[in-house]
């Protein structure tokens, strides 16, 4: 079913999203009553559903000091390399332990992208697309959401868990509907609990009234505004429903402890036991990789912190089960320079950089592309990102050349020029 | 002597401190962004490290060039900390390949590796410090532990636990039984030395804050020296960071009544000079003299004691990392991100 949004449906679909698996929620919900205390079968409730979790290491992670270092060189930088567990891949040696896990992933070597500047560059990275004036691209967590989120389910389609409370995960043409439930230092959305002292019959009452308000307001005057006003508290009811999904604290000391006492330790735990209760696209993020001043302390500092985390998250999902149908990115909005500024940091590059995948539809232990000895240039597999969105809705089950239907138009899902990676795919 | 020659020599007269006069005198060209340097005890020859594993001996007489200069192989890192002892026998490197390499300067042809340690540290040696009578040396780094290691012989004698975060600077007291640490929160350690038994904990919390947006340390101890006397503690670092990851940084210094434990006096740059301490030392008992570098460019900076603003700041010709001075105190070489090695007179009356 189609429908031109601007026209007054809630609907905005894909023009042929049949194709796309849509049995989670009840599993996911059944799981979810079950009170998660049964997560070694998560993988198999969710019933092959594909899930996406995007772990977005902001302000431009330096390439050379993780996935693809070069040591010995005027621009290598401090660190050694260290072997992997895949034979012949070594990575930076600020990664240990997640070159324990290296068998799960793939790297991609050879990105060449535009945009210098965070902001472009996130929008870039973030919706597969150039920002444009006028341009509403929806994030790739909402817009993969769109195609995988099965209907009726309790809880939101996607989540953006982060430090910051800057709000992001926009939802773009698509609406609120799929825009990111921001989870800011991984609390759960704030009022999910009902006010003391309300009864659950009141409670009732005053959303029938609501609802009532609400249709009588939208009979004749539908807009974008009113509906996501709409959503928004439907929403709001079906996770207070759920909210025990969105507490920490039932997992295990020993697990808050194997994942790390920060809050990209808490972020990468609450984003294993929302994958298990079926959310489709999570997004985590991890901060401070703007290393323009003394790059090598920042990235000891910041990889120290994301490598035991990460690794331990992959492990799990691994032994879960759920990497069978979970993609996973681990992606900056650019690299940083080879050429090392008189600060000891590193600046803004886009010239040839790296970012890591795995998980379902991946093909692991591949390394695509390849820079020359310094760094300063890809030497083979030149990709940019409408390759990698193209890589990513594909290994989610998605058919990448589909359109989205907005206001009568299509409007391509990636961008028609490019395509899937091809030897990155299973 | 080169054009520098005639580039900065400037004078201030300082209450308390006499007049101090620095003169570029000469400057070696490495080819290579530098990060270490240390005198020989001959004053003939200057060590030199930087962002390369190797590291460079560079004679002070003859040519100035990269052509005159000697590479030492053995570091698979960077190496971060260089030191010579004063009977002209050997020079001390630690990287950040976890390597302590002994160097013999007596052969004839040529410095060369002597001894090797090649697990020194678990990560990057951040410095090296000799004792008085230079019987031990320590070394600190990213591990978090502080190792007293014997000279001649290269044993390690003592491992000391106590640090939580990396380790940025070791300096041993005039008395030559206590040793200090530093690390990344400003935490000063105080260690006996036989028994690396911990004898108390400073704190100079000006130094160091979280970016609680960012969950990063804002610190870092970059410099670390006692006064002759052993009376006071030079402790360098970060007193602001309004933009950290962009490098907008501040320095400042806290001295600390070392027998008291207490603060004697914070102190700063007049213009917040955006830079980084890199190396700190006194002159006498009195003068600290800082060696910074960053967005600001490369400076020499003097502060007395007692004051809260330093009374001279001496512009350098280009982003300085390091300073040595000779052993008698009147060259102060510094290394600098244009791969050139700097040499000054300094003068003080």
């Amino acid at each position: 079913m189609k429908k031109n949004y601007h026209c007054g449906s809630s609907e905005h679909t894909l023009a042929r999203r049949s194709f796309l698996q849509s049995t989670c929620v009840a599993g996911g919900s059944m799981l979810l009553g079950g009170g998660l205390s049964n997560l070694a079968t998560a993988g198999e409730l969710a019933g092959g559903q594909r899930q996406l979790l995007v772990i977005f290491l902001d302000g431009g992670l330096s390439q050379l000091e993780s996935w693809d270092p070069k040591p010995g060189t005027l621009e290598g930088g401090p660190f050694r390399t260290i072997p992997t567990s895949v034979p012949g891949t070594h990575i930076s040696e600020l990664l240990p332990y997640t070159a324990k896990q290296m068998h799960h992933l793939a790297v991609i070597r050879s990105l060449e992208t535009t945009e210098n500047d965070h902001t472009p560059a996130k929008y870039l990275l973030e919706t597969g697309r150039n920002q444009k004036e006028g341009s509403d691209f929806p994030y790739l967590g909402a817009a993969a959401a769109s195609l995988l989120e099965p209907t009726g389910g309790d809880l939101p389609p996607y989540v953006v868990i982060q430090t910051s409370s800057y709000h992001l995960g926009h939802g773009g043409f698509l609406g609120s509907r799929y825009a990111g439930v921001n989870l800011v230092r991984g609390k759960p959305p704030r009022n999910l609990t009902p006010p003391e002292g309300l009864a659950v019959e009141e409670m009732q009452r005053r959303s029938q009234l609501r609802d009532m308000l609400d249709r009588r307001l939208t009979r004749n005057r539908r807009t974008a505004d009113t509906e996501a006003y709409a959503s928004s508290y439907q929403m709001a009811q079906r996770m207070s429903r759920k909210k025990d999904v969105f507490d920490l604290s039932k997992e295990s000391k020993q697990d808050q402890a194997r994942y790390g006492e920060h809050d990209f330790g808490r972020h990468c735990l609450l984003a294993r036991r929302l994958l298990e209760a079926g959310l489709p696209c999570i997004q985590v993020r991890h901060r401070a990789y703007d290393s323009h001043f003394e790059n090598f302390n920042i990235h000891l500092e910041t990889l120290g912190e994301f490598d035991r985390t990460f690794a331990t998250l992959m492990d799990d999902l691994h032994q879960r089960g759920l990497l069978d149908t979970t993609l996973v990115a681990v992606m900056s909005e650019m690299g940083r320079t080879p050429k090392i500024n008189n600060q000891m940091g590193r600046d803004h590059w886009t010239k040839a950089w790296s970012m890591v995948l795995g998980g379902c539809g991946i093909q692991s232990e591949a390394i695509y592309g390849k820079t020359n000895d310094r760094g300063m240039e890809i030497v083979d597999g030149k990709v940019n990102q409408g390759d990698v969105f193209h890589t990513i809705y594909s290994a989610l089950g998605i058919d990448s050349t589909q359109s989205f239907q907005i206001g009568g138009k299509d409007v391509p899902i990636a961008e028609p020029v490019h395509g899937p990676i091809e030897d990155l795919l299973t | 002597m080169s054009d520098a020659e005639t580039k900065s020599t400037a004078q201030i007269k300082a209450a308390n401190a006499g007049d101090v006069a620095v003169k570029v005198n000469v400057e070696y060209e490495v080819g290579k962004p530098l990060l270490r340097c240390c005198f020989d005890s001959a004053d003939e020859h200057v060590f030199a490290a930087g962002q390369d594993r190797n590291i460079w001996q560079i004679p002070l007489e003859g040519d100035t060039g990269k052509d005159n200069v000697t590479e030492l192989e053995g570091h698979d890192g960077w190496v971060l900390t260089l030191a010579t002892t004063s009977d002209g026998d050997t020079l001390l490197s630690g990287g950040s390949d976890g390597q302590l390499i002994w160097w013999s300067l007596q052969d004839a042809g040529g410095p060369k590796l002597n001894k090797q340690v090649v697990n020194a540290h678990d990560g990057w040696i951040r410095d090296i410090a000799l004792s008085p009578d230079e019987k031990v040396l320590a070394t600190g780094g990213n591990d978090g532990t502080v190792k007293v290691w014997d000279v001649a012989e290269g044993k390690l004698l003592q491992s000391i636990d106590g640090h939580k975060h990396h380790i940025y600077r070791v300096a041993f007291h005039p008395d030559g039984k206590q040793l200090v640490s530093g690390d990344l929160t400003c935490r000063i350690q105080c260690w006996d030395v036989d028994s690396g038994k911990s004898l108390r904990e400073l704190h100079t919390p000006s130094l160091h804050r979280i970016d609680k947006n960012h969950n990063l340390h804002l610190g870092g101890t970059r410099g670390l020296t006692f006064d002759d006397n052993g009376k006071y503690l030079a402790v360098s670092g970060l007193r602001a960071a309004p933009n950290y990851l962009g490098g907008a940084v501040q320095p400042g210094n806290v001295i600390l009544d070392y027998a008291k434990g207490e603060i004697h006096k914070e102190q700063k740059t007049k213009d917040n000079l955006a830079t980084v301490p890199w190396e700190s030392f006194f002159i006498g008992d009195h003068i600290l003299t800082v060696a910074m570098g960053g967005q600001a460019g490369g400076h020499l900076v003097f502060w007395n004691l007692d004051k809260e603003d330093e009374f001279f700041a001496h512009k350098l010709p280009d982003v300085a990392r390091d300073m040595a001075f000779n052993g008698q105190k009147n060259r102060i070489a510094t290394a600098h991100e244009d791969g050139k090695l700097r040499i000054s007179e300094l003068k003080i009356s």
